[in-house]
């Protein structure tokens, strides 16, 4: 196997990765991807379709590259060598930079998998990037570990829902008992918001579908029971809207309401954007 | 400022694309100097089938290079009868030759150019 990357100078991201590889002895050869663009640009032609810009239309890096797979960030490739495949569904595309990383989502990770997570958060955090980690509820005892670890600078708790869409939305479901664990855990941290996300997610038949402002509602009367709090600060919050037209400020104030009903210090939380 | 290339040959627009008349009524179209610094180094070039009509100001290409993706703003209305085939394999020509071997397409053209800029107005543009 022969690994290839593509770095930058200066890149925090990309020393992570390489350190990791040079500590588990496995060789490989790193292109400036804009000192060598010669090189870089063929290998651009040639794997475009795979590889994302943020939302300032940069080229994320490092990107890796071993003749099997094309992997782009620190976090999806230190997964991919640390996994393979296994943790997919729980690492993806960081929405932010310069010394943050996000999109890491701790009830995600699938059972049997959770030296490897936090073997990855380890190394992040081991490497000075600061992890933004998402919950929905599922697998408190991980995000405990976690958290006691002191791999998470900040912590987002989902609330994916109503408990009967969890499996749809969040990849699965989640217990009255498991949901009370975590937001207790969330409202012990420092540094955590719990929301209640409105995104673009795939419905029963496949279709884009979104959680309406009364579902909205039920997740948090589902909230409520897990915290015992009536004044519990939450937030509703825009999330990608995929397929779908994205909510107005008009949209967003009917899940307020709704949220409100039960939580009467539900706002409206602005998504982040870096 | 001072290093870069405005010449005297051709016409140019606010979306730094330039446009210079051939012998044979045809427009050659390419981004000017200042829009390859501006980008950096390009490493992919998107650009239109030939037989397709833009009107002025629209997008005709893409240009991409590791910290942006560029439109490429058209100065003129036309049809592209060319395209420059080189750019697939060496997109870096934008870079080093935008006036020569960096060119991106050949148009033939419904107007006559006059709403775009000479090298000097052009030029106060970018120094503004």
């Amino acid at each position: 196997m022969s690994i290839t990357l593509y770095t930058g100078q200066n890149c925090n991201r990309c020393t992570i990765l390489k350190d990791y590889l040079t500590s588990k002895c496995l060789a490989f050869t790193a292109y400036d991807f804009q000192g060598d663009g010669d090189v870089f640009s063929v290998f651009y032609r040639k794997h475009r379709a795979k590889l994302h810009r943020d939302s300032e239309n940069r080229l994320e890096i490092p990107i890796y590259d071993d003749g099997k797979v094309v992997r782009q960030g620190v976090g999806e490739v230190l997964a991919y060598l640390l996994a393979g495949e296994e943790l997919d569904g729980c690492v993806g595309t960081s929405w932010i930079m310069h010394g943050w990383i996000s999109n890491i989502n701790v009830s995600a990770c699938p059972t049997g998998q959770e030296e490897h997570f936090l073997a990855l958060l380890r190394l992040l955090t081991a490497g000075g990037l600061k992890v933004i980690l998402d919950a929905d509820g599922r697998r408190p005892e991980l995000l405990e570990q976690v958290l006691n670890a002191g791999l998470a600078a900040k912590l987002l708790l989902n609330i994916a829902g109503p408990a009967r869409l969890y499996p749809a939305i969040a990849g699965g479901p989640v217990t009255p008992g498991d949901l009370k664990k975590s937001v207790a855990l969330a409202r012990a941290f420092a540094d955590s918001v719990i929301r209640i996300p409105v995104a673009a997610h795939a419905d029963a038949a496949g279709m884009a579908a979104r959680i309406t402002p009364a579902e909205a509602g039920e997740a948090a009367e589902m909230l409520l029971a897990a915290s015992g709090d009536a004044m519990l600060p939450a937030f509703v919050e825009a999330g990608p809207a995929g397929a779908l037209p994205p909510l107005t400020a008009e949209d967003m104030l009917a899940y307020r309401l709704a949220a409100r009903k039960f939580l009467p210090k539900a706002e409206i939380r602005k998504p982040e954007t870096h | 400022m001072a290093d870069l290339k405005f010449p005297d040959d051709r016409r140019y627009h606010a979306g730094h694309l330039w446009a210079k008349k051939n012998a044979d009524g045809t427009w050659l179209v390419g981004i000017t100097d200042f829009a390859q610094q501006q980008l950096g180094e390009v490493i992919f070039v998107d650009l239109p089938a030939t037989g397709a009509h833009f009107d002025q100001g629209q997008s005709c290409a893409d240009i991409e290079s590791a910290k942006v993706v560029s439109e490429a703003i058209l100065p003129l209305s036309g049809m592209v009868v060319a395209v420059n085939e080189t750019l697939a394999d060496s997109p870096r020509l934008l870079n080093s030759d935008p006036y020569g071997a960096g060119w991106l397409l050949r148009l033939a053209a419904d107007d006559t150019g006059e709403e775009t800029l000479d090298a000097a107005a052009y030029k106060a543009l970018v120094a503004a």
